[in-house]
């Protein structure tokens, strides 16, 4: 069986995945300078490993997992760091985007970071990455059943903030 | 969607729509690959001092809980996906198993080479894998010695230092290195006045992405500090020069020359071009299979990044990268890679 040298595996899976990955970690962390940080960290682990990988199919679910645990670790870090101060968005809001509909995603992105992290978790990796249950529950280390009440407790707790009177 | 029964499941869609609209703002910077294979690079440097120390002090390393290999390795807590040591004879975790103890180790650095744009030479990077031996494990040395001796993996791309010079060493003081060659540097230059200026400027570049902690670059042969080389007045440190005046305005960065990659196939690359449109076009054969274009994430003078994903069977292609003349459509600053669909 031959096997790809780590080497040339970052490289194949870096120019499918880094992107995605940044943005994922970056809708996490609310930060991209900070997701690409994590995001690298995750590909030099991987490479580190490469020889000791189960399944080498099996690369991007584990920079996937990697790259969850490691925002999960840096946002822990930085809420410590400035716990008054309230969270951004995404680095700067484009003008290209109406005053109303920059309101509401700034509305939603702070309800979702006032979420626990396994619930901004689930819903970003189902709703943004479009991933399984699967692959969600195997990224986050957790059982499909939890992936599914994270889910939709995350989805409950949403609506909630935006929604008080409802 | 068609009327949503459960309410939570509008905020399902709403949620949606905004994770899509703040994702795409998300634009990575485009040296993350580099990034990543300094830091591969530095953490091999790193282990390659553990690997004289022996077991004993390996098992000391783990036993004692502290750096080991593991945070070497990458200080992670992601372990699904790893295999479990082997249970050999000697029940000992080595801090890294993946590396064995021998004296040249594997080591990726980046090299630039020279291309030829049709109406200026321009600088191209390519990554190269090579055995550093450990006598000499300096990232900046090991550059130059491939910018000198290998062969770029594209046939396009080339080098026009003089045959038989080699790097005798890279010296650093502050962000200023010194890089001593041979006096075969003082060969036959064949490059002109513009091709001496690209080859300092390649110099500079291999230097300065090999080792990001240098800025500028001062050159001596055997040792004396020389003023002129190739006809380029160096007696000061040469900085990178301006981007667009020096580097390839359209480079194709994935894949790889010779690369074999899986369908859907992601094409990536750097531009600094007009409008930041990038003109792509794949062939095989002399057969044109697809011909689109892709925006860079920034028009020139500034360098954008660009990505393309396209589904191809499997096969061999060559992909073209260009930029279509704001005047007359035709192909300019071509950069070209050939490629295998598994």
């Amino acid at each position: 069986m031959t096997r790809v040298s780590a080497d040339d595996a970052v490289t194949d899976l870096y120019s499918a995945h880094y992107r995605p990955l940044v943005r994922t970690a970056a809708l996490l962390l609310g930060n991209t300078a900070v997701a690409e940080e994590v995001v690298q960290d995750a590909f030099v682990a991987m490479h580190g490993r490469w020889n000791r990988l189960r399944d080498p199919g099996k690369a991007a679910a584990y920079l996937r997992s990697a790259v969850i645990n490691r925002s999960r670790s840096a946002l822990r870090r930085r809420v410590v760091e400035d716990r008054n101060r309230p969270l951004p968005g995404v680095d700067a809001p484009s003008a290209e985007y109406g005053a109303l509909a920059m309101l509401e995603r700034d509305r939603v992105m702070g309800a979702l970071r006032e979420l626990p992290a396994r619930q901004r978790e689930a819903l970003v990796l189902r709703y943004y990455a479009d991933l399984s249950e699967a692959d969600i529950a195997e990224a986050m280390g957790i059982s499909r059943g939890a992936v599914k009440s994270h889910a939709s407790r995350g989805l409950a707790a949403l609506r909630q903030t935006l929604e008080p009177t409802a | 969607m068609s009327t949503p029964r459960d309410p939570d499941e509008q905020y399902a869609d709403r949620l949606r729509d905004v994770l899509r609209a703040e994702g795409d703002q998300v634009v990575p910077g485009g040296d993350g690959l580099m990034r990543i294979r300094e830091r591969v690079g530095e953490r091999q440097a790193r282990n390659r001092w553990l690997v004289p120390v022996g077991v004993a002090a390996a098992v000391a390393l783990v036993a004692g809980g502290v750096a080991g290999g593991l945070a070497l390795a990458g200080n992670d807590d992601d372990s699904a996906h790893v295999l479990p040591p082997a249970a050999s004879s000697t029940p000992t975790v080595t801090p890294t198993p993946s590396q064995p103890a021998v004296s040249a180790k594997p080591i990726t650095v980046p090299v630039y080479y020279l291309g030829d744009t049709g109406t200026a030479l321009r600088l191209y990077r390519e990554f190269h894998s090579t055995n550093a031996p450990a006598s000499n494990p300096d990232k900046a040395v090991v550059a130059v010695d491939q910018m000198l001796h290998a062969k770029a993996a594209d046939p396009d791309y080339n080098s026009l230092w003089p045959e038989n010079t080699t790097v005798r060493g890279v010296t650093r003081a502050g962000t200023v290195a010194t890089v001593d060659f041979s006096k075969d540097v003082n060969g036959p230059f064949q490059g002109g006045t513009e091709g001496g200026q690209l080859s300092i400027q390649q110099l500079v570049h291999t230097v300065t992405a090999a080792d990001t902690t240098i800025k500028s670059v001062l050159i001596s042969v055997e040792g004396k500090p020389v003023t002129s080389l190739f006809g380029v007045d160096v007696s000061k440190p040469q900085k990178r020069g301006v981007s667009y005046t020096v580097l390839g305005a359209v480079w194709i960065l994935a894949p790889t020359q010779n690369a074999k990659v899986n369908s859907p196939v992601t094409f990536s690359g750097q531009a600094t071009v007009f409008e930041a449109t990038v003109s792509i076009e794949v062939r095989r054969g002399a057969t044109v299979v697809k011909r689109t274009n892709t925006m860079a994430t920034t028009g020139g003078p500034g360098r954008g990044d660009w990505k393309l994903t396209m589904i191809l069977v499997p096969g061999t292609y060559e992909i073209r990268a260009f930029e279509a003349s704001a005047k007359d459509g035709s192909v300019t600053n071509l950069d070209t890679k050939t490629f295998t669909v598994r």
